[in-house]
């Protein structure tokens, strides 16, 4: 049983708030991870909780106890890092019960405890080869299997993906996926990956300079971010964010005086709208061509330059004023330099304010 | 433009390159993809005169250029690691290209050049600061604006941007390509990264072990490729591998009977190789879900989703063999429920097992 608690950390490193003022809660059992781009706190916030580092401000529970004075080796914990820190002479065994040696374990007891760790992460062929015969996925499935044999009640794992091939990552997302349901095990994983961060987490917390920027269920985030940095963050490409003023009759004109015309529905809520100024936010997935436009629907006219292949999906570029922005092309279609229209759906459609970055 | 004649290359006796022949044309992208190891960055260096072959000749603009120093080449090289100057500013940085004496640029002609490439890639503001102070998309940007002053016919690029967060990455790809339009210059890339590769690349050549299997456009390599390797590296995600042999006329895979083959396809088959072991590669992309018409149907067990967005990996176990499938349909399904998958025989690529080649 683990559950984390935050309560207004903070970590100073000089003048920088590497870490300022977070607070969450992790629930028992929950795969959260801390997403965001270098330099945001997400490691540091990860070390605070292993104890690796001290916090300058704030508590850390593990349940109702708090923790910011033990030592790392009192918290019942275990990490894994990018670089997988194990002993490269000796054989893949000796690597995995390293951390069993101070607990008094029979041999028996030990045996049964790595088998049972190889067997999860299918491991048993490498056991009696020294660790720098293996290749780089089976190292940091080593790696994985020292940190959960000891059965920890929080696994703390700090970009232990990052320094794999494309190959082995996806394997070892699957392996992740499998312990933290067999062990049950409170997850904390900092990434800046969102690709994996959407894959694996239950809850993705999405951080900047030091800050949380909002904290949701993969899909939510992804499909409707409270936010303009969890937008751009999140997705492959990031969410169109394009600045824009009301039009007449509800409908908006960009950058550039392109007028984006939308639908009755729509229109009454931009005409609800009380700032001046703000943005209009759409994924390129929600884009699509149509040859014929609904006067009632929601549509605009684009002129694509390019197009650019995303993760196998075809995606067209087109400028409004000075910035690009990208839709979806289906696989039959080619972007020549003719105008098309461009549509989209109602519930697809977000507003954000400028200043704050929050949605309206 | 360039062209690299049955190029052979050993270090000790590591062989890492082996008999790689390949011709880059005037104004195009080209990328070198392969995992690590492969030898992308020997094949790099021996084009930019940084090693010398064993074997073979390096040709640029149709001279023969394998005994020519690097320094007389007309060559520009970006490395993963920047080797900015941190005790020199921006501008210094960027004008050092231009103060070699070969050269013979003027102050004036210096400055000109700056103030331009420094307008593309956004980076006027920084030119005075110290390159220590800036961020890793800056100084991604800095040795970039060094490498384009110099106006040489042909960029050499050792994964200049694997060391960035993927989004930034993201971004820079996009900036990559306008540029390249804007100064129409050769480039010869390497990376690892599959989606780099797919993104910017004119053809992209396949590198594994030393060995080059396959040239072609990405669309081209992803419809076609010749070798088992050219299809695990230009999928994504991965394209499914299942070991199978031939019984008869049917194709079994891990006790999964596929398919019977028609008499024609078996011939077909007979004429390429005796042998009765193969390895089927089927994309992720090519299999849809439920009970399709003229179809091979198969009824498995969802291992897990993969929340990608827009389109999202089932992972499933069919018959203890774990096959990827990508759809943009919302699934309904949890941890263990029963799917139907179904792909068309057509898209069943078939390799030798010993040695990897296509077959069908």
């Amino acid at each position: 049983m683990a559950r984390i608690r935050l309560e207004n950390l903070k970590k100073h490193y000089g003048k920088v708030k590497a870490v300022d003022d977070i607070s969450l809660d992790i629930q028992d059992k929950e795969f959260v991870i801390f997403l965001g781009p270098s330099g945001c706190g997400k490691t540091t916030t990860l070390r605070c909780i292993a104890g690796l580092e001290a916090a300058n401000g704030g508590n850390i529970f593990f349940d109702e106890k708090r923790v910011n004075d033990l030592e790392p080796a009192d918290r019942n914990i275990a990490m894994v890092f990018q670089f997988y820190a194990l002993y490269p002479h000796l054989n893949a065994y000796k690597n995995i019960i390293f951390p069993l040696k101070a607990e008094k374990m029979s041999s028996h007891e030990i045996k049964k405890k790595v088998m049972w760790v190889a067997e999860l992460l299918r491991l048993e062929h490498t056991l009696n080869r020294k660790i720098s015969e293996l290749p780089d996925g089976d190292k940091q499935k080593v790696a994985l299997a020292r940190a959960i044999v000891r059965n920890p009640e929080v696994l703390l794992l700090d970009e232990p993906l990052s320094a794999l091939d494309e190959k082995f990552r996806e394997q070892m997302r699957i392996e992740f996926l499998k312990i933290q349901k067999a062990l049950s095990v409170t997850t904390v994983y900092v990434t800046h990956d969102q690709r994996e961060a959407m894959t694996l987490a239950d809850r993705i917390i999405v951080m900047k300079e030091g800050k949380i920027i909002e904290v949701g269920e993969p899909e939510k985030l992804y499909e409707e971010p409270k936010n303009l940095f969890t937008g751009y963050f999140i997705g492959s490409p990031g969410m169109n964010f394009i600045a824009c003023r009301a039009g007449e009759e509800g409908n908006i004109i960009t950058e550039g005086n392109a007028t984006i015309h939308f639908s009755k529905a729509v229109q009454k809520k931009v005409k609800d709208i009380s700032i001046e100024k703000f943005i209009f936010g759409i994924r390129p997935e929600y884009l699509y061509f149509s040859k014929t436009i609904m006067k009632e629907g929601n549509y605009l006219k684009v002129k694509i330059i390019n197009q650019e292949t995303i993760q196998q999906i075809q995606y067209g570029n087109f400028y409004l004023g000075n910035n690009l922005y990208k839709c979806l092309m289906q696989d039959s279609e080619s972007a020549g330099s003719v105008e098309r229209y461009v549509v989209f759906h109602d519930e697809k459609i977000r507003f954000y304010d400028p200043e704050s970055g929050e949605i309206l | 433009m360039v062209k690299l004649d049955h190029i052979s290359k050993s270090f000790g006796s590591i062989q890492a390159l082996k008999d790689v022949s390949l011709t880059i044309n005037e104004g195009e992208i080209f990328v070198l993809l392969g995992p690590t190891g492969a030898g992308k960055t020997t094949t790099l260096k021996i084009t930019a005169g940084l090693i010398k072959p064993d074997e073979g000749n390096v040709y640029i603009k149709d001279n023969d250029v394998t005994d020519v120093p690097s320094a007389f080449r007309n060559i520009s090289f970006v490395f993963e690691n920047y080797n900015l100057f941190p005790i020199y500013n921006v501008y210094k940085n960027i004008a050092f290209a231009l103060k070699s004496k070969l050269l013979r640029v003027d102050d004036a002609e210096i400055e000109r050049r700056i103030k331009l490439v420094s307008k593309d890639l956004h980076i006027e503001q920084l030119l005075d600061r110290p390159t220590s102070t800036l961020s890793g998309g800056e100084t991604q940007r800095i040795a970039l604006a060094r490498a384009l002053v110099r106006q040489a016919g042909l960029n050499l690029f050792d994964e200049p941007l694997s060391n960035l967060d993927l989004k930034l990455r993201e971004e820079l790809r996009v900036e990559f390509k306008e540029l390249h339009k804007q100064y129409q210059s050769t480039i010869f890339y390497v990376t690892h990264d599959h989606d780099s590769a797919v993104s910017i690349a004119d053809r992209i050549g396949i590198l594994h072990e030393g060995v080059l299997h396959q040239i072609d456009t990405p669309e081209n390599l992803i419809k076609n490729p010749v070798h088992i390797n050219v299809a695990s590296l230009i999928n994504y995600p991965a394209i499914n591998v299942l070991d199978c042999r031939l019984v008869g006329k049917k194709l079994n895979a891990d006790g999964l009977l596929l398919y019977e083959l028609t008499d024609a396809e078996l011939h077909a088959i007979e004429k390429v190789t005796d042998k009765k072991d193969f390895q089927i590669g089927l994309k992720p992309r090519d299999i849809k879900m439920g009970k399709g018409k003229n179809q091979l149907s198969f009824s498995g067990k969802v291992l897990n989703i993969e929340y990608q967005g827009y389109n999202k990996v089932i992972n499933v176990d069919l018959f203890g063999s774990n096959i990827r499938m990508i759809t943009n349909e919302i699934v309904h399904k949890e941890y263990g429920d029963e799917i139907n998958i179904s792909f068309s025989k057509n898209d069943v690529l078939l390799f030798g097992r010993d040695n990897g080649k296509r077959i069908k």
